[in-house]
């Protein structure tokens, strides 16, 4: 339900109806907590206004910022919400973190970094079909860790367009591939996903930590979703082989070689990543709060790219930001935020406390399948926002270093689990219905979907169980 | 712009600017003696520079409008309204148009310099009543200034002409069909010096469209147009690939299933903003999926404004 047309087509009967549901039920689950004598008036509102956020994105995906604004509006006139809390709440830092990382993303574009990557998987020798869709998959994911899914999967999804254009093949199967892996390895690091780099806000958890504990834990469920997902296409794979083979024989090349400079590019990557894997030994060595350094390296980088890209600065601030998501996401923030000042969260963790124990154990697979379950049809960044005071007051009685990952990993592993689960999701399916007029159906996402989330969330539960009691409190 | 007007063929031509069965062997002389039958009748121009800008006009895009049939025309400085001359000739006169027989009806057309909708009324005036079965054999059976008239001006006394995508389009542009193939592409854009090639399949409906920039588009892949700045690839020579496989690349592979249609009815007025607004070289005019002609903004404005 998530296309860009939604909502944008509707008739006005129709959009009026959706929108009577969506006051109905959000204001309506908000009365009978008051009912319950759960919920105070104030978190009856606050309950209220997140709720038609969720069901905004899931009814009106065009019209979610909208949603948002009058949100804020009701929160604000309703005293559940003033404009300091506002501001406090609404996570500055991750936006303009983000807003760095878009930056230095349009800079590797320009200087031809991407360009490189996707020669370098097309010039892979003796290639095959499975050796291709493998390394392509690989590289998505590990792609996402270094800059972000959606960044990740329109490269990506691009050069496997190309590949299937040129072997007269149906992209679908492949890019599905691909954009599994890719919400795979968005949980590997603090880059990956905007849901990484709130959670490690909110948790104080640094870049050493996401490499130390999420990063191993996403590359073994990389491993299980790609061997997943070339048993579940060994057909359409055997007929990547077979024209590939075909295409060899007559000497004719997927795309045209030729040698791209690389150099730049890869220097202002290395540059950021280095400057964020570093923060933390930064911050102690000038006596910086945490993250602080973290959260300004990108926005230091792209100003130094800024500065030699002068000609191209505010092409970059005005094109490659995403200013429309960006202003959701702190619109978003800052509704969690009041269900946290009103204390929603608190009832919620209770609530949570009171249904699954407070034994790890228990907590987290209960916190992942939950997580997974609600992100694989509302923005993973709303739950997790939503959630993530609720993993906060949990951990004032227990360590919360495992239950944040299983957050993590529930949040981007339950992407996979229907084709509404993820952004990533969202732009490939557009790209692939503008590019070779395919379908995917619901249920032909949801089969290997489904699977492909539960194997990699089985493993990431074993193996955070097995690290559970070595990470620190 | 006016986009639409009442014509009467009887408002702008009369009995003394019709010459019937002339003996000319030449062009040049047919428009000499039509220039000098309006100019005898209004003598509000100079006659030796119209003359020139009527042959001008020819020389650049002979106006052979239909087998034997000539509309040769000017703006022209001086002129208060249109003026119509028409001549006929049994032996044919060579109008230079390529692969075009000599025509036997010449209908010259003189409009003022500021009203550059008169001439496309005119012509779309001119072009239903000739354009009907057997009018010009008609034409060319009497000899009389007076019958002559006569047949042009039976039917409803005034035309209502709009000035839209049907009168300003082109009817018979080189099309391509979709099992044609990347060579048959590359031979219509540099033969016929086009740059937008409409796909028609065989029942006629418009499938799609070519610009000639889609042929390097193939040769230039997705993930090369990211970076900013090409000029460091220096060893590209994706084209050679692109030459071997022309014959087996079908132009269905790589035409655009996106195009501009419009109705035929559509004013020129919304074409004029079409063409400016969405920066495009040549619009489709399409009844359902079934394709008629295609506007070209060269054309479109040569004929709003120099024709």
């Amino acid at each position: 339900m998530h296309e860009e047309e939604n909502g944008a087509v509707l008739s006005t009967k129709q959009l009026l109806a959706r929108l009577v549901l969506l006051l109905l039920i959000s204001v309506g689950i908000g009365f009978s907590g008051k009912l319950f004598g759960v919920f105070t008036e104030k978190q009856v509102v606050a309950t209220s206004v997140f709720l038609a956020i969720i069901l905004g994105t899931l009814f009106f995906w065009t019209f979610r910022l909208s949603i948002a604004f009058l949100g804020l509006t009701v929160l604000i006139f309703t005293h559940c919400l003033d404009i300091e809390h506002f501001v406090a709440s609404a996570e500055l830092p991750v936006i303009l973190f983000l807003v760095g990382m878009m930056i230095v993303v349009g800079a590797l574009r320009d200087l031809g970094f991407f360009t490189w990557v996707v020669q370098a998987l097309i010039s892979i020798p003796n290639m095959t079909g499975r050796k291709f869709i493998a390394a392509t998959a690989i590289a998505s994911a590990l792609l996402a860790c270094a800059v972000d899914e959606v960044t990740s999967i329109i490269f990506i999804a691009t050069l496997i367009f190309q590949v299937c254009n040129r072997l007269k093949l149906n992209p679908t199967p492949y890019i599905i591939i691909c954009v599994l892996c890719t919400n795979i390895g968005s949980a590997g690091t603090m880059m990956g996903n905007p849901v990484g780099i709130f959670i490690g806000t909110k948790a104080g958890l640094t870049f050493g930590d996401f490499f130390t504990w999420a990063f191993p834990i996403m590359l073994a469920s990389l491993g299980s979703c790609v061997v997943v997902c070339l048993m579940w296409y060994r057909k359409e794979l055997h007929l990547f082989d077979e024209r590939l083979k075909d295409r060899m024989e007559r000497q004719l090349s997927l795309v045209p070689k030729v040698v791209v400079p690389y150099r730049r590019g890869l220097a202002v990557l290395l540059l950021t990543l280095g400057f964020i894997a570093s923060h933390h030994a930064l911050e102690e060595f000038f006596h910086l709060g945490k993250n602080s350094i973290l959260l300004v390296a990108p926005l230091a980088c792209s100003g130094i790219v800024m500065l030699f890209k002068r000609d191209r600065a505010r092409h970059y601030v005005e094109h490659e930001v995403d200013w429309w998501t960006l202003l959701f996401f702190m619109l978003l923030f800052a509704i969690a935020g009041t269900l946290e000042h009103t204390k929603v969260t608190q009832v919620i963790a209770d609530g949570f406390v009171n249904l699954c124990g407070d034994k790890p154990a228990i907590l987290i697979p209960s916190i992942m399948a939950t997580t997974a379950l609600g992100s694989a049809f509302v923005d993973n960044v709303i739950f997790v926002a939503a959630f993530s005071p609720v993993i906060t007051a949990l951990g004032e009685t227990m360590p919360s270093m495992p239950l944040w990952w299983a957050l993590l990993f529930g949040a981007c592993f339950g992407g996979n689990i229907t084709l509404i689960g993820s952004t990533a999701n969202i732009v490939a399916i557009g790209m692939l219905e503008k590019q070779s007029h395919s379908h995917i159906s619901f249920f032909q996402w949801l089969k290997i979907g489904a699977l492909s989330a539960f194997v990699a969330m089985l493993i990431a539960w074993g193996l955070l169980s097995l690290m559970a009691p070595h990470m620190p409190h | 712009m006016t986009t639409s007007k009442g014509v009467c063929i009887a408002d702008y031509l009369d009995e003394e600017c019709i010459a019937c069965n002339i003996d000319a062997d030449s062009r040049d002389e047919v428009v000499d003696r039509l220039v000098e039958l309006i100019h005898r009748k209004t003598g509000a121009f100079d006659r030796t520079a119209a003359f020139a800008d009527v042959l001008e006009r020819e020389r650049l895009s002979p106006t052979v409008l239909a087998e034997g049939l000539a509309l040769p025309h000017a703006r022209i400085d001086g002129l208060s309204r249109p003026y119509l001359a028409m001549a006929t000739t049994h032996h044919g006169v060579d109008f230079k148009a390529p692969g075009e027989e000599p025509v036997n009806v010449i209908v010259l057309i003189l409009t003022p310099k500021d009203d550059p909708g008169a001439y496309l009324r005119l012509v779309a005036a001119l072009s239903k009543k000739l354009g009907a079965p057997h009018v010009l054999k008609q034409l060319m059976a009497v000899d009389k200034a007076r019958e002559v008239l006569g047949i042009l001006t039976e039917g409803p006394e005034r035309e209502n002409i709009k000035l839209n995508a049907m009168n300003v389009m082109n009817r018979n542009p080189i099309t391509l069909d979709e099992g044609d193939t990347l060579a048959h592409a590359i031979q219509a854009f540099c033969s016929n010096r086009i740059m937008d090639i409409p796909v028609v399949d065989d029942d006629g409906d418009l499938r799609g469209v070519i610009a000639i920039e889609d042929l390097l588009g193939l040769s230039l892949p997705q993930h090369l147009l990211w970076m900013e700045d090409l000029t460091p690839i220096e060893n590209f020579e994706p084209f050679s690939e692109l030459l071997r496989k022309d014959s087996e690349t079908k132009v269905a592979d790589f035409m655009r299933d996106k195009f501009v249609a419009i109705l035929p009815e559509t004013p020129a007025i919304q074409l004029a903003k079409i063409f400016l607004m969405q920066g495009i070289r040549q619009i489709q005019v399409v009844e359902g999926s079934r394709f008629l002609g295609s506007v070209n903004l060269d054309s479109f404005i040569s004929q709003i404004f120099w024709a």
